[in-house]
């Protein structure tokens, strides 16, 4: 292997790792649920300074409560969720969704 | 040497210190906790400044907001007390019985100041209410102690909480946990988890200044800020200010209490005999913090911190687990430096808050109603020395 192979190889690697945007994490609160539109928000936020963050549910988005595949639909307002996404153009496309147990 | 002038030699070396730890003087409000390192102190000075500095909209002040500076409310009767500055919060119960804080309409806290620059763009003086909202009015907390509150541990708040009273004394304490599961502890609702997400949330929703932890504007009324009327780039304040503003709140010491004379200390026994303090928990006992000073210390705070029942007259907004009529217990110490009572400020005496009292506390405001005029003037003593 030369070099040039090695460098070409590595540039392509960069640039693979600047196209996949960071998977990103939140916990929050389940505030409304669309199957139409395939999108769940939900509320988070620091102290009293809320937000409602939107996210997209992919044909692949893994649902799930107490380990079990569950369809968004179940998904209900005020359930506690964990949410695996991937911000792209502005976009939360959601890798995961766990709801979480009522402590 | 005899043993006996050995010891009266020791003895005549320790009266000093024996002195100096007699005189040694409560703290005064606004001073810092005893036992602070040479640099929280100097975090804790930094902090202060913070707090008192008056923040400009060309140097992050707005468009929305309440105060220009933290010490504008929290002032009395220094930086870090309280105020007589009422906010206004706004909530909404759906109809399946779920709770809406009205975020994508600017709630829950609206803010009741616009910079010149917003209110030239939309004409506005503040933040415009979402029509069928439910309306809470906000009084100014003082802060003092609060470090305290936040080290006490999760466990120790819950040991208390007897969601389905069944102990049957009518007191039914839970908790609030915020939006992502955590217990709550901080406000009147008690959503806010720790005193950090508290002050950082704060910078935002009292001043409209973003910061590293919340670096994204509150809207107007849910639409998006107009072009040009927020110039300054997020965040409007960096982390070492939020560190030293964090550090400020944390360390105020809470407010000693005043000696007892005869007729207080009949007004604190009867305080526990009506059962105040099935709510007014007299003391609650710090965790293992990473502050020294802040660790297994007792706390005279007469809260525990969890929500209660207090009656329709008293209800106005829901927040998180929280039902229109639930409040957390107010903590008690420090009650003496107010001028105002009650989560909104209504009542203008510590009589007519107890008055007020329903729900869970109705018995016990009842109990206060059949005292002779003599010990309730001696219980009333005894909240004048918190």
């Amino acid at each position: 292997m030369t070099l040039e192979t090695v460098r070409l190889q590595l540039l392509l690697v960069g640039a693979f790792l600047t196209a996949v945007p960071a998977r990103d994490e939140l916990i929050a609160t389940v505030r409304k649920v669309d199957p139409q539109m395939r999108t769940c928000s939900v509320v988070t936020g620091v102290g009293h300074a809320l937000r409602v963050v939107s996210i997209v549910i992919e044909d692949d988005t893994r649902v799930t409560q107490r380990g079990t595949a569950i369809p968004a639909s179940e998904l209900k307002p005020g359930m506690v969720v964990r949410i695996a996404f991937r911000d792209e153009a502005g976009r939360k496309r959601c890798a995961s969704i766990e709801a979480q147990e009522k402590p | 040497m005899t043993p006996r002038s050995r010891a009266l030699r020791l003895g005549a070396g320790l009266l000093p210190l024996a002195l100096v730890a007699a005189c040694v003087r409560p703290p005064n409000p606004g001073d810092p906790i005893r036992g602070l390192s040479r640099v929280q102190r100097e975090q804790f000075d930094r902090g202060r400044a913070v707090v008192e500095r008056e923040f400009e909209p060309d140097t992050g002040l707005g468009p929305l907001f309440n105060a220009p500076a933290c010490g504008e409310c929290h002032e009395d009767p220094v930086a870090g007390g309280g105020g007589d500055e009422v906010e206004r919060h706004v909530g909404l119960v759906n109809s399946d019985g779920t709770c809406d804080s009205l975020v994508e309409r600017g709630g829950p806290v609206m803010q009741q100041v616009a910079t010149p620059a917003l209110r030239e763009a939309l004409g506005i003086d503040s933040e415009p209410v979402p029509p069928g909202a439910a309306l809470a009015g906000r009084s100014t907390p003082d802060l003092l102690g609060f470090g305290l509150l936040d080290a006490v541990p999760d466990a120790a708040i819950l040991a208390h909480a007897d969601p389905d009273d069944r102990d049957h004394d009518g007191i039914s304490g839970r908790p609030n946990r915020f939006f992502d599961g955590r217990l709550g502890r901080f406000g009147r609702k008690a959503i806010v988890p720790s005193l950090r997400d508290f002050n950082d949330g704060a910078f935002v929703i009292e001043q409209g200044v973003t910061n590293p932890a919340v670096p994204v504007e509150e809207t107007i009324g849910g639409s998006p800020i107009p072009a040009g009327v927020d110039p300054v780039p997020e965040p409007e304040i960096d982390q070492r200010a939020i560190d030293d503003t964090d550090a400020f709140v944390r360390f105020l010491a809470a407010p000693a209490r005043r000696s007892l004379d005869r007729e207080g200390r009949r007004g604190r026994d009867l305080f526990a005999t009506i059962r105040c303090v099935g709510c007014h928990v007299p003391t609650l006992e710090t965790g293992e913090d990473s502050i020294e000073p802040l660790r297994k210390k007792k706390v005279a705070a007469y809260t525990d911190l969890l929500l209660h029942d207090m009656g329709l007259e008293l209800a106005d907004i829901c927040l998180g687990d929280a039902s229109p009529s639930e409040f957390r217990t107010e903590p008690l110490m420090g009650l003496r430096l107010n001028s105002r009572f009650l989560h909104d400020a209504r009542a203008a005496t510590v009589r007519e808050a107890i008055e007020l009292h329903g729900g869970e506390a109705a018995a016990s405001r009842d109990r206060f109603r059949s005292l002779s005029e003599k010990d309730r003037a001696a219980l009333l003593k005894f909240l004048d020395s918190l």
